[in-house]
């Protein structure tokens, strides 16, 4: 296999995108699975279609699109959780059917014939260019330095919001900033696993990291680790066996953790 | 005594429903407060509002400018699962608002919390995780947290909510010290045993009345919960008819 890696380009982006996306998942998976944000992260992950409809009608880079139209919902959601009235699985909920609706219809209106988006909904990371891992690389090095930049904040606000505000903080600036970091990670991992299959990659790593350490530290570098076996595994599964990639890393994280899960109970 | 806090006919609205009004009252320093009144009364609104939560619809809340709040909240605020340890959570306590890149705690700090933990004897727990905490140890991790940074006024939101009876009495004897150097404001139902460490008592029901004495008659109580009170004790009122004690979802 590392033979077959050194001799091929796409091995080699599909390698490096791997490592990039464990570290996006050790860090960010960690947070959304102690914080119980799985299904705001699997809202995010299917509002991102609308934008790549959206990507494919006015003819941009699908996935870029997706960025800022994730991020546009994912304030809202932020915006309209902190008014008393609502409720945020009823606004996540509304959330990620309207971007499904969006991305249908905006790929209806697109001239020609219907573009594959297979791709951004199982993924494929054999598929990784050299401008998708540009754009991994950007979205990891946001994500490690907004987490080590203020981490003794961070750590404070995942603990207790209200003391986080009583010690002075505009909490709402740290929802913000958690949710944009949420969701540029989540876009991030399209390209890998696709947007059905994201929240799988998000949360399995961690939730098996938890089974070994009751340190958050511990826990992140555990998930990165675990992820990045999981990742590497299901690329040599799917190569060997010509087997889709995405649907491989999920089904191997998941046999994985299961199997540790028997053992460690 | 210098007064510390000052609340002048404050209103609290939430929709159209009032929930606190005509609200007046001054807190000095060192003063041990204890706020009583039913479920659904404001106790935590008022809280709240003096730490800045809730936007009052009418009057004003005056801060000293030397006022520096601790607060100890309910037990239902914040993440108890989280893989966080308890040197961690207290050191949180020193954060301030002026935001530091690549922060990290000093050894100023770190002396700080050496002197927390001592005071509230709670050294054998600086490295254990908070969900492996008893209710009574994990109420005194977050007193302990309120207090690292020296406030001279604590607040604490029905702290014995979830702890047995001999953490209950342990915890009042920390906060009796701990009176004589700060200011208290505590939120409690545990009136047969709190009134004999207060100096004063607010009773809170939608109105406030403030007894700058820790001794409460029937009447007091009684027009307080607006329901009858079964005396129990040293002749102390203290428990309040269970029927009554279903309140509003902010309380």
């Amino acid at each position: 296999m590392i033979k077959l890696i050194l001799e091929y380009n796409f091995l080699q982006n599909a390698v490096i995108g791997a490592i990039l996306a464990s570290i996006i998942t050790g860090i960010i998976g960690s947070i959304i699975v102690e914080k119980k944000l799985v299904m705001l992260s699997s809202g995010i992950a299917h509002i991102s279609f609308g934008g790549i409809g959206l990507g494919y009608l006015i003819n941009i880079e699908p996935i870029y699109s997706a960025y800022v139209f994730s991020i546009i919902s994912s304030i809202g959601i932020v915006k309209l959780n902190n008014s008393e009235k609502s409720y945020s699985d009823v606004i996540i909920g509304i959330f990620w059917s309207l971007g499904m609706a969006l991305g249908i219809l905006f790929l209806y209106l697109n001239p020609g014939y219907p573009p594959d988006v297979n791709s951004y909904l199982f993924g494929d990371i054999l598929t990784i260019t050299k401008s998708d891992l540009i754009t991994i690389s950007i979205t990891t090095s946001i994500t490690i330095l907004s987490f080590i930049l203020f981490y003794n904040y961070w750590i404070a606000y995942f603990f207790d919001k209200e003391f986080f505000s009583v010690l002075g903080f505009k909490r709402k600036i740290f929802d913000y900033a958690l949710f944009i970091l949420i969701t540029i990670a989540i876009i991030s991992l399209i390209k890998l696993v696709g947007i059905i299959l994201v929240i799988a990659l998000l949360t399995i790593p961690p939730s098996m990291a938890k089974l070994f350490t009751k340190s958050f530290n511990k826990i992140m570098l555990l998930s990165t680790l675990f992820s990045l076996i999981f990742i590497l595994s299901g690329l040599y599964f799917s190569y060997i066996l010509d087997i889709p990639s995405g649907a491989t890393i999920i089904i191997t994280s998941a046999l994985i953790y299961f199997s540790t899960l028997l053992i460690k109970k | 005594m210098k007064t510390i806090l000052t609340i002048k006919n404050l209103e609290v609205k939430f929709d159209d429903t009032v929930t606190l009004e005509n609200v007046n009252f001054e807190i000095k320093e060192k003063t041990f407060i204890t706020i009583i009144g039913p479920n659904g009364g404001g106790k935590t609104t008022l809280i709240k509002s003096i730490l800045g939560f809730i936007e009052p619809s009418k009057g004003e809340i005056i801060k000293d400018k030397n006022l520096k709040i601790g607060y100890v909240p309910q037990k239902n605020s914040f993440e108890e699962k989280f893989p966080i340890d308890v040197k961690t959570v207290i050191l949180s306590g020193i954060l301030n608002k002026k935001i530091k890149l690549f922060h990290s705690y000093s050894k100023e700090n770190i002396n700080d919390l050496a002197i927390t933990l001592k005071k509230l004897n709670i050294e054998n727990l600086k490295n254990k995780q908070i969900n492996e905490l008893s209710g009574g140890e994990l109420q005194k991790v977050l007193l302990a947290r309120a207090i690292i940074s020296n406030p001279n006024l604590l607040i604490l939101d029905e702290p014995f909510s979830n702890i047995d009876s001999s953490s209950t009495n342990d915890y009042y004897h920390v906060l009796e010290t701990l009176a004589k150097s700060m200011s208290i404001l505590i939120v409690s139902h545990d009136i047969g045993t709190i009134i004999s460490h207060t100096d004063d008592v607010i009773c809170v029901n939608k109105k406030v009345h403030y007894h700058h004495d820790k001794e409460l008659t029937n009447n007091d109580i009684q027009s307080t919960y607006g329901c009858p009170i079964e005396l129990i004790g040293h002749g102390i009122p203290h428990r309040i008819f269970p029927n009554y004690i279903e309140g509003e979802k902010n309380d």
